[in-house]
């Protein structure tokens, strides 16, 4: 047993324990979750889990048994049973808390906890574990309530089986690629160093024939099976007249091989095949790295911490904000304008737009009459919408729309960095080779030689392999740090950021305090008022409605315009909170909100706004680099704090966002690469118009399908740190690329010429692909120790 | 150097079971989770007496 300890950490999650906190054998817990946690393993006699480590329990939440008892009804059990007769029943939960070996441990333990259970299996990459249980003994219900009071909440993962049966056959079929290459690479090596060795006069004649038909018959499923992803990906992107990186790729790989063919048969000398099986294993090894790394990405995008995405749900005529999650079926929710509907659900009530241009990739808008279904992911246009819900709703769905979403944004005309970048490349590297080929031309072999030596010495196989560990690796270690990319080419962009444009409101500031200055208003017109300003998801109008005593009027012909200001009927009143006085006049918004009822001015919300603590540091980081500019739709003049921050030729006030867009384009025109950092609402189009676009998220109701990172607003110190991370990333790959170019220049034009002897060549070859490979791991990790985050 | 021929053939069948072994297996799904498998294999053995119980 152990001692009575003094200090106040819980027993179970380390976490502190206030003096009022329950007690048990002599060991204090910071509340009653922890003491039944404990409780339940000392009760199985399982305490060996606290001598794994310490104090590693996860503090358990609250648990809601009716949460978990749809389970054993609906239609939501199909998405976690994996197996079921009469007799067992086999099902599999994502638990996001799991996080180390005490999880593994206590987690396959499961049947001391519920004699129903007869084994769980545990994947701890991918969070989740697979429970098989008797039907006689327990149910599936059950089962959930006992991993949820075990501190895991289960999270039912709402991809369809066909698509994780296809994601595991994937994950199994790289790594029979790379048994067929590495097989093949060993073999091929054996004999090409035979070959060698034996030099020009060579062993007997049927020994040669032997050795030449087992080294080619080696390399076929080599070229045919392990290097397909990259031939197939060539030949497809070929076909939609794109040339990715992977077309110079394919060509340097199948030259080597046919060259090699070729030489062989004609006995001019031994080929490069065990080269060619050896970069294509090292290759796979590149994608291997590439795989783990998305596998623990896609993990983390779908928790909850990533995406803690609320809805506003209406009970009796209140409106609360809830956790996705928690909407159920039948429940009533409210989707303001720019906001995307959480689940599948019916309109009631009025009619109104829905922009699908995130799930469908369908620009216009859809009216839509009451009664009519609405899709998860449509984003609501001008008046907000009720909604009756029929499905649950799904965060890992939500996070898929962002990371597809590139498929559907037609802002990438140019196609992304790397595609430019494979095109250039394969376009000088082929012209290269036919002009070098053609100068020696009366000597068909000979031009043929040089031809091909140059497709083989350019193939960026270096950049293949490097990329994906590099860029993997940093994708995982931003997500942990709370910065979300939306796919890894996004490094790559941001290193050719020249300036950084930052709006203000919502972004570089937070709302303070809100005050009322003119003509008193009555009740009635202030719960008007308060209806009007929830209608609405903008900073302005939200904090506006957070000072006003809630209410449950109802607005009808609710009109938003971006930069302008909101309108609705209450009644028979018209009132609108505008950032004008008057309607012809455009100032811009100054900071007050002006109380329009009928025709009338009433008076205006004063609005504070205070600069976030991290922003001046970021902005003083960013400068020492790039050229950074703020945008604002604001009139009023800027706090002397901020004012100070920028110099005045850097500040553009007053920026409608169309104007904001404008201004973006105009600076890319001149040459420069904008990255926009925005709130999402206002700046919607100014975001898509920029080069990488920064989503700075403190409403998190909204997703922001069309932007290329996600940050939250807590985290914006890091910025500067990102854009020196990407920098040294960069600088990793192209350390890497030009390591091999010269290497290979150098190396291959001696062999090619006669000047180095041909086992050196054989161990040369296969070192670059090794040094590369270690190149980038030590890369990665150096770069990331080095980085501070802010 | 007769005898080369038989040693390369005898060599490359023994390679190939083992390729053959490694894709069995492969399908069979033995490589989908290489993380959990090295935690598990740190865990204490189950004591006695829980099976003395189970008995």
């Amino acid at each position: 047993m152990h001692a009575v300890q003094n200090n106040t950490s819980c027993h179970h999650c380390g976490g502190k324990c206030a003096t009022s906190s329950p007690q048990k054998d002599g060991h204090q817990f910071c509340c009653q979750g922890c003491l039944s946690v404990y409780e339940l393993l000392t009760q199985y006699d399982s305490c060996e889990y606290y001598e794994l480590g310490p104090a590693s329990g996860m503090r358990p939440p609250e648990v809601k048994t009716s949460k978990y008892s749809v389970l054993d009804t609906s239609p939501e059990r199909s998405h976690v049973i994996e197996y079921e007769d009469d007799l067992i029943l086999r099902a599999r939960f994502v638990l996001p808390s799991m996080h180390c070996a005490s999880c593994v441990w206590l987690l396959e333990r499961l049947h001391r906890f519920d004699s129903g259970i007869l084994s769980s299996r545990v994947d701890l990459l991918r969070h989740t574990v697979v429970v098989e249980c008797d039907r006689a003994h327990t149910t599936l219900a059950n089962v959930a309530l006992l991993l949820a009071s075990l501190g895991y909440e289960p999270e039912i993962d709402r991809t369809d089986n066909d698509r994780r049966s296809a994601e595991s056959r994937s994950r199994r079929t790289l790594y029979l690629r790379l048994g067929v290459a590495g097989f093949a690479a060993g073999n091929v090596m054996m004999i090409g160093l035979a070959n060698y060795v034996a030099g020009k006069d060579g062993f007997d004649a049927t020994l040669k024939i032997i050795f030449d038909v087992l080294s080619i018959g080696l390399s076929i499923p080599v070229l045919l099976y392990s290097a397909q992803p990259w031939l197939s990906s060539a030949v497809m992107s070929m076909r939609r007249g794109i040339v990715n990186l992977d077309v110079p790729v394919a060509l340097g790989i199948t030259t080597i091989f046919l060259r090699s063919c070729y030489e062989i048969v004609t006995s001019t000398s031994e080929g490069f095949l065990d080269s060619f099986t050896g970069l294509v294993f090292f290759l796979l090894i590149g994608k291997l790295f590439q795989q783990r790394a998305f596998a623990s990405i896609d993990f983390h995008r779908t928790m909850r911490s990533f995406f803690p995405l609320s809805a506003t749900k209406q009970t009796d005529g209140q409106q609360q904000q809830v956790h996705i999650d928690e909407i159920a079926v039948g429940d009533v929710v409210v989707v303001r304008n720019g906001e995307v509907i959480p689940a599948d659900a019916i309109l009631l009530h009025e009619p109104g737009v829905v922009d699908y241009s995130y799930v469908t990739g369908e620009s216009t808008p859809i009216e839509c009459a009451p009664g009519k279904m609405l899709f998860a992911g449509g984003r609501v246009m001008g008046r907000s919408l009720t909604l009756s819900v029929i499905k649950p709703a799904s965060i890992s769905y939500m996070a898929s729309l962002w990371t597809r979403s590139d498929v559907h944004t037609e802002r990438r005309e140019y196609g992304s960095t790397s595609d430019r970048f494979g095109l250039i490349f394969t376009v000088v590297t082929i012209s290269i080779a036919v002009v070098g080929g053609l100068l020696w031309l009366p000597d068909v072999s000979m031009a043929l030689t040089v031809a091909t030596s140059v497709l083989i010495i350019a193939c960026p196989c270096a950049f293949t392999l490097s990329a994906p560990i590099v860029y993997g690796t940093a994708m995982s270690n931003l997500a942990r740090s709370g910065i979300y990319l939306r796919t890894a080419a996004i490094i790559a962009d941001l290193q050719r950021i020249s300036a950084v444009v930052v709006d203000k409101t919502g972004t570089l500031t937070e709302p303070t305090s809100v005050t009322y200055h003119g003509t008193p208003l009555n009740p009635e017109v202030v719960s008007f008022i308060s209806a009007l300003a929830l209608q609405s998801s903008h900073p302005v109008s939200q904090a506006i409605a957070r000072v006003l005593p809630s209410s449950s009027a109802s607005v009808s012909d609710v009109l938003e315009t971006p930069g302008v200001g909101i309108s609705g009927v209450c009644g028979d009143l018209s009132v609108a909170l505008m950032a004008e006085k008057a309607q012809p006049a455009r100032t811009g918004f100054n900071g007050r909100t002006y109380v329009h009822v009928g025709d009338e001015v009433m008076g205006y919300f004063l609005l504070d706004h205070a600069l976030r603590p991290e922003a001046a540091s970021m902005i003083m980081q960013l400068q020492k680099d790039y050229d950074v500019r703020l945008l604002t739709g604001d009139t009023a003049p800027i706090s002397k704090e901020i004012a100070q921050l920028f110099p005045a030729e850097a500040i553009k006030q007053g920026a409608s966002p169309s104007q904001k867009v404008e201004y973006i384009v105009k600076n890319q025109k001149l040459g420069s690469k904008v990255l926009m950092m925005g709130d999402g609402l206002n700046d919607l189009a100014a975001l898509s118009a920029a080069n990488v676009s920064v989503a700075v998220s403190n409403n998190t109701s909204r997703i922001v399908p069309a932007c290329d990172i996600v940050i939250d607003a807590k985290n914006i110190g890091s910025i500067a740190s990102l854009l020196r991370y990407a920098h040294k990333l960069r600088g990793v790959v192209g350390l890497a690329f030009w390591f091999t170019m010269i290497y290979n220049l150098i190396g291959l034009t001696l062999s090619l010429s006669g000047n180095l002897s041909p086992v050196i060549t054989a161990i040369m070859m296969p070192l670059s692909s090794l040094l590369v490979l270690a190149i980038s791991v030590v890369g990665s990790k150096v770069t990331h120790r080095s980085l501070l985050w802010a | 150097m007769g005898v080369m021929p038989l040693i390369i053939v005898c060599s490359l069948f023994v390679a190939m079971t083992f390729l053959l072994l490694f894709i069995t297996i492969t399908r069979q799904g033995q490589y989908d989770d290489i993380t959990t498998p090295a935690i598990r294999i740190t865990f204490e053995d189950e004591p006695l007496r829980d099976e003395d119980q189970k008995s």
